[in-house]
């Protein structure tokens, strides 16, 4: 958590340009999903879904998270079908990540629907981003 | 008769630097990767002409097109007799071989213009650029490659006789070519070698080719030379970013209008995935598409797509246009599953210029 917002701090102070720290976006999106009725959040479930495996109708093999992100979302992943290569999603690794909400939120459709097949519950986001921020 | 100089230095300097520039423009034709290399042989076969039309009024004794250009009655009557032992004796080009220089000359000269012609049309570049359009410049790429069988023809019938008249004649032409000299009376003999003309024709070549080729010793791998950048291509900041999270963002040049607003009215199943656009990005990205679509810009690649599909075909997918596939018709189905390719829809892994959208010329790569 420190060498989070250590990191966080000299990225800033580094480059004036970073718009908001990962962790205070972090925290907003947790508040707006307990306003929603969720909570308290998981960092362990969030792992646990990370690398859990879905099949639903659309895909003809089991999908995760890991499948583009890898195992480690500080590691630099890969796109299943693009084969793009996709930046570390842990802000420990990646201080751009998760610093906008409307970033998250539309990855959220996107990667819940083709990994899970469904929109993700304000539990599960909630669950995710608390096991991202904690890396 | 003895051995006297027929040729002066850059009348033989020509000749051979006329023939590389043949060969070279010839066999760089066909391969977009050497698209530079043929414009320079063109460049320089032009000039070359050019020079050669000048020397042939200026030049000496032999390089005058008064002294070696007859009329079709001469040229009859040299094939007439051309077996025959005792024939007038000739130190110059003998009517027939003059035949062939004239159109030589004529034909490197018209595939000179129409190469320009085809060059500011389809890519937009050299003296032509803006003056021609793509169609112009497609109908006379089909000139241009009919000219140069035509050239080849008459290149080897010009190989052809001088292989018979050395035979015939005993005496080696080509070598004369070289040395410049050849049987004949003294009184006959070219009083000027004109040496001077000949090293400034040299040094106009030679600065000539450093400055064409110079960019090339200078480039390195994360840096390579590009001699074409596709010209003003519009882009778009919102298209840049919301296309190129997956892939790289193809530009709208490269498929009709009519495919981007269909993917867009589907981009709840695009391929597979929901892209969840909002609204206003979708709205931002239909307005550039059609500014930006094959069929609204001047680009070779725009107008092959556009005219290889019929009215109806409203493909999704670039690599489903029979254009597409008509270029890459060569590559194997191994290449495509290469790690380092890793599908036909990842342009950038063999278009160097792929992310700009350029698809130039001389900007490919296959990698292993
Ligand atoms: C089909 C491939 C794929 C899968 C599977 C996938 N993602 Fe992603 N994800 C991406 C891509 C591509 C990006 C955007 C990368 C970029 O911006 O460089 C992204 C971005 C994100 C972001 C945005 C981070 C930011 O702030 O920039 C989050 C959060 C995220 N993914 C979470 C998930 C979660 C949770 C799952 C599993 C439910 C998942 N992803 C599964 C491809 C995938
Ligand atoms: C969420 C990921 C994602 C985003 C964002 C995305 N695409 Fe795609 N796109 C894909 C996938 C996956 C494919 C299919 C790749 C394959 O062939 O397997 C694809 C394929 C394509 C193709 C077909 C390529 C070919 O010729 O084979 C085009 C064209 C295309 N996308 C255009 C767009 C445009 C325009 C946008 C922006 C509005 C966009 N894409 C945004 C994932 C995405
Ligand atoms: C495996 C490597 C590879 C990939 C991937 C690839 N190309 Fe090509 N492309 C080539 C080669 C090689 C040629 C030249 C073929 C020839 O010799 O005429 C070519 C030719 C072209 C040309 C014609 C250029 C010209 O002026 O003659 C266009 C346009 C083009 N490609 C577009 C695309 C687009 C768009 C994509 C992605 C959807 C793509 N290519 C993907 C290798 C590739």
């Amino acid at each position: 958590m420190n060498r989070v917002i250590m990191i966080a701090a000299l990225g800033l102070a580094a480059t004036a340009a970073v718009p908001a720290m990962a962790a205070d976006v972090v925290d907003e999106r947790l508040a707006a999903y307990q306003a929603e009725g969720a909570g308290p959040f998981d960092a362990k479930k969030g792992k646990a879904m990370w690398t859990q495996q879905f099949t639903h109708a659309k895909a003809d093999k089991p999908r995760s998270c890991a499948t583009c992100h890898t195992d480690d979302p500080r590691a630099q992943g890969k796109h299943a079908k693009t084969g793009k290569a996709i930046k570390p999603l842990a802000p420990s690794a990646n201080p751009e990540r998760l610093t906008e909400v409307r970033e998250i939120e539309k990855w959220f459709m996107r990667n819940c629907k083709w990994t899970v097949g469904r929109k993700c519950t304000a539990q599960e986001k909630g669950n995710l981003l608390s096991y991202l921020r904690d890396l | 008769m003895s051995t006297v100089r027929i040729w002066d230095l850059p009348t033989r300097l020509f000749h051979w630097l006329f023939a590389a520039a043949c060969v070279t423009a010839w066999v760089s034709g066909d391969e977009p990767r050497y698209t530079d290399l043929h414009l320079f042989a063109g460049y320089l076969a032009l000039g070359l002409v050019l020079f050669r039309l000048v020397w042939g009024v200026m030049g000496g004794r032999y390089a005058r097109f008064s002294q070696f250009v007859r009329g079709p009655a001469v040229v009859l009557s040299h094939l007439r007799h051309l077996f025959e032992r005792e024939r007038p004796h000739e130190p110059g080009h003998n009517p027939a071989g003059a035949v062939a220089i004239v159109l030589m000359l004529g034909l490197v000269f018209a595939l000179g213009v129409t190469g320009l012609v085809v060059l500011g049309g389809e890519e937009g570049f050299g003296p032509l650029a803006g003056f021609f359009t793509v169609a112009q410049g497609v109908t006379l790429h089909g000139w241009h490659e009919w000219l140069g069988w035509a050239l080849l023809i008459v290149v080897l019938l010009h190989l052809v006789g001088v292989a018979l008249e050395s035979v015939l004649q005993r005496r080696n032409l080509p070598r004369s070519m070289v040395s410049g000299t050849a049987p004949a009376n003294k009184d006959e003999a070219e009083p000027h070698n004109a040496a001077a003309t000949a090293v400034v024709l040299l040094l106009v070549v030679s600065g000539f080719a450093v400055s064409w080729f110079y960019p090339y010793l200078q480039e390195d791998k994360e840096d390579p030379y590009h001699p074409f950048v596709a010209g003003d291509l519009k882009r778009n900041p919102v298209w840049q970013e919301a296309c190129s999270e997956c892939h790289m963002a193809y530009h709208p040049s490269l498929l009709p209008d009519r495919s981007w607003q269909r993917m867009l009215d589907e981009q709840a199943d695009h391929f597979g995935e929901d892209l969840f656009l909002l609204p206003e990005t979708v709205a931002a990205l239909r307005r550039f598409a059609a500014e930006s679509a094959a069929g609204q810009v001047e680009r070779e690649l725009s107008w092959r797509t556009l005219h290889s599909l019929s009215a109806g075909q409203t493909p999704l997918r670039i690599t489903d246009t029979p254009y597409w596939k008509s270029v890459h018709r060569e590559i194997d189905a191994g290449t495509w599953k290469r790690p380092a390719v890793n599908g036909e829809f990842n342009c950038a892994a063999c278009h160097q210029d792929a992310e700009q959208g350029g698809f130039m010329n001389g900007a490919m790569r296959i990698p292993e």
